[in-house]
């Protein structure tokens, strides 16, 4: 019966193909590892990821991984990391209970945007990509300054209307006015005729018989009356002034207020054309906005790739776990002695960068901390390195609850060099840091789903290499500039990971401003002088032309009635020497007859005395 | 719909061994046998411990090779429908209170946690398999038997040379499409 049912021989071939599936496996384990951490990288960081082998050993169980290069998605000709060399050795029990566990892991040689010889990009179907990044050739090409105008009077001038040349020519239409107005009135003034009149009136009244006393008596009545009448006469032309007052006063308010207007117009178009400096503050925005902006993305990009190694953290509320049809789930159960199904206990890693080497270590790699109750932790430094003076970068990834996350990443350079840094280079301008040190803190947190970083860059020690064309704005701005010898730029961060706002500010704001409006302060005199200068120049004539023949009109006026008034002044005057002498001849004929009376009287009483 | 298709032809070529297998003169037990075992290596995923268990009974034990090919191929089909069901059921035993214990001391065992049996698709369709794998030996049986009582005269009577030809024809087509 066992011998129907068993054959032997079956097990002798079971046994040559555990040795044959061993030795392939011993001879092809390297390859495998290999093309499984490329394929595998691949996928992870949506670009290749090569390396040049691995070597896996069995005594002690580990791996050596040499020149692993993960292609930057963006940038497909730059590796975002090159490491150099990658080695560890693994729990090989744990292995068998698919669990890895790394006690220490060597990293070495990492180096970050290397330049690769074959493009890194894999074709991604139905992936939309990113927008394309601004390459460093780009950078600040689209700077743009404020729009600043410093106003020019001629172009003004020609485009706006000074009202002075019109209220110059209806306050000459309104003299006009007044002279004919005036000319009305002038017609009912008594004047050389009347005073003819008189005269002719007096003269005939003089031809009387002037031995009469009554007939004398009588005269000197009339010329009482023509005095009279030349006295009422004065007090009309007197009063006739009056009548054309109102429109001489008002002839002269207007003409303050034409004087005046040149003063006003000056005002009107200063204020329209003063230029406004305020929205010089946005400044540092444009110049470090767009690179905040885009080492924001990336490192928001690179986080989110990284964050399934720190913890599984479900920010979108749903508890329900995706299942593969074809791999299901493996439902976990206690432990005897918890371990993470990944764990690295330890990595000391070596950073190569342009300015020297700097090392550090990450501990308790996993993304199972509720088991290890450690936090992961990364301390890297650097020191006397080529510009720069020291680095220090840590970090505390702590998961172990994961409702209470909280990551925090601690940066700062002390005297990074800056040479030959540009900030702006466009038709108008460039403008290099050609010497620069920086020094650069980043403290940076995310508390569950809320980010929230503060940047600072003391830039200080700078020297320029700036030039601009003939552009004025670009001139004013380029020697603000160049007395800023150092300034801070600040960066803040808040929101969540989807829907965050970043803010770039700097005091070099307020600097430029300041130094701006200064200059723009000396242009605007300049540009008020000119503008001021050429506005009385088009008033002047105007307002001479009207001022004039106001003058003209007033004092014609008043040497009209002066003159009526003097002469009938002068007629009242000879009016009244005329009556005086006849008063004198009434008096004279008196006298005589008094004498006549007294000598009869006297002769009469001798008379009666003989 | 291209991995059913390319499945469908495989499966084809495989009908035509089972069928070739059917009409030899070998055992039905032993046709039976390799029908049922290769249910595991057709259900459960490939890379398990316990499918090294089956591989040393069938090269062992006097197992029909190419039932238990040809077997492995259309459970492999059935198997990809089945996931989901493997699925609900690995997660119910799994999640089964009184088995909790069980589980528990399992896991911590480095032997079973290798065999990744708190995996819902292992759980799933090893239990299936064992549950089903006496049915499926006697129930082979009985098939192979009537089919050689009945059908298969009928079948050589018919075209034979026919079923040949569709056997080449299908081997054809699936090493093209391997």
């Amino acid at each position: 019966m066992m011998k129907k049912w068993v054959r032997w021989k079956g097990l002798i071939g079971f046994a040559v193909t555990v040795v044959l599936l061993m030795l392939f496996f011993i001879l092809f384990i390297d390859s495998i590892i290999k093309s499984s951490i490329e394929y595998t990288g691949t996928r992870m960081a949506g670009a290749k990821v090569e390396l040049d082998n691995a070597e896996f050993h069995f005594s002690p169980l580990g791996m050596q991984i040499n020149r692993l290069q993960i292609t930057n998605p963006d940038l497909p000709m730059q590796n975002i990391i090159d490491i150099k060399n990658i080695h560890f050795n693994l729990d090989g029990l744990n292995l068998l209970r698919r669990k890895v566990l790394i006690n220490e892991m060597q990293v070495d040689g990492i180096r970050l945007n290397t330049a690769r010889k074959i493009s890194g990009a894999i074709k991604q179907e139905n992936k939309s990509r990113a927008p394309a990044k601004i390459t460093k050739s780009d950078e600040g090409k689209d700077f743009k300054l404020p729009n600043i105008n410093i106003p020019n009077a001629d172009q003004i001038l020609a485009r706006e209307e000074i009202k002075t040349a019109k209220l110059a020519t209806l306050y000459k239409s309104n003299i006009k006015a007044s002279q004919d107005n005036w000319n009305k009135i002038k017609q009912d003034i008594p004047g050389e005729k009347k005073i003819n009149d008189y005269q002719q009136r007096i003269d005939k009244i003089k031809q009387a018989d002037t031995k009469d006393i009554q007939q004398l008596s009588a005269t000197i009545k009339e010329l009482k009356s023509i005095k009279k009448e030349i006295k009422a006469d004065i007090i009309f032309v007197e009063t006739s002034k009056n009548k054309i007052n109102g429109d001489i006063n008002k002839l002269d308010r207007d003409l303050k207020v034409l004087k005046n207007s040149p003063q006003e117009e000056f005002s009107r178009l200063s204020d329209k054309y003063s230029a406004n400096t305020s929205n010089i503050g946005n400044v540092s925005h444009l110049l470090f906005g767009h690179e905040a902006k885009k080492y924001t993305e990336l490192a928001m990009g690179w986080y989110k790739k990284i964050e399934p190694w720190l913890a599984y953290v479900d920010f979108s509320g749903s508890n329900t776990p995706t299942v593969d049809r074809r791999k299901g789930i493996d439902v976990k159960f206690r432990e005897d002695k918890p371990t993470p199904d990944f764990f690295i206990k330890l990595i000391r890693a070596t950073v190569e960068i342009e300015q020297g080497n700097f090392s550090g270590e990450i501990k308790n790699i996993t993304n199972e901390q509720n088991i290890t109750h450690k936090p992961i932790t990364l301390h890297f430094t650097g020191a006397k390195m080529q510009g720069l003076d020291s680095i220090l970068l840590t970090g505390t990834f702590n998961h172990i609850n994961p409702g209470k996350a909280i990551d925090q990443l601690n940066y700062s350079m002390i005297n990074y060099e800056l040479n030959k840094y540009r900030l702006i280079n466009n038709d108008d301008m460039t403008i290099y840091l050609d010497k620069a040190k920086s020094d650069i803190t980043l403290v940076a947190q995310r508390k569950n789903n809320k980010i929230h970083a503060d940047f600072k860059s003391h830039i200080h020690s700078i020297k320029y290499n700036n030039q601009a064309s003939g552009n004025e704005l670009s001139m004013m701005f380029l020697s603000s500039l160049n007395k800023t010898r150092n300034f801070n730029i600040y960066g803040d961060l808040r929101g969540t990971f989807d829907h965050y706002t970043t803010k770039v500010s700097s005091d070099l704001d307020n600097r430029l401003k300041d130094n701006m409006k200064h200059h723009m302060n000396q242009k605007m005199v300049a540009f008020r002088k000119t503008l001021k200068d050429k506005i009385s120049l088009q008033a002047r004539q105007p307002i001479q032309d009207a001022e004039g023949k106001f003058n003209n009109l007033n004092s014609g006026i008043k040497n009209d009635i002066a003159i009526r008034k003097a002469r009938f002044n002068q007629q009242l005057n000879t009016t009244q020497a005329d009556i005086e002498q006849k008063e004198q001849q009434i008096k004279a004929k008196s006298d005589v007859k008094k004498q006549q009376l007294k000598n009869k009287a006297k002769d009469k009483l001798k008379n009666l005395f003989k | 719909m291209l991995y059913l298709a390319k499945k469908g032809i495989i499966v084809l070529g495989q009908i035509s061994k089972l069928i070739k297998a059917f009409n030899s003169d070998v055992a039905p037990e032993q046709i039976s046998l390799g029908i049922a075992f290769a249910m595991f290596l057709g259900f459960t995923p490939l890379w398990s411990l316990h499918n090294l268990l089956v591989i040393v009974l069938v090269m062992i034990l006097r197992v029909n090779g190419a039932a238990f090919m040809a077997g492995i191929g259309l459970f492999a089909l059935l198997g990809y429908l089945l996931d989901p069901f493997f699925h609900q059921l690995g997660y119910f035993l799994l999640n089964l209170e009184p088995l909790h214990g069980l589980w528990v001391m399992l896991y911590n065992s480095t032997l079973w946690r290798i065999e990744n049996f708190s995996n819902t698709i292992v759980m799933g369709s090893v239990v299936f398999s064992i549950v089903f794998f006496v049915p499926v030996y006697l129930g082979s049986i009985w098939f192979i038997n009537k089919y050689r009582d009945h059908i298969m005269a009928w079948i050589n009577k018919l075209k034979l040379t026919r079923l040949l030809k569709v056997q080449n024809w299908a081997d054809k087509i699936s090493s093209f499409i391997k």
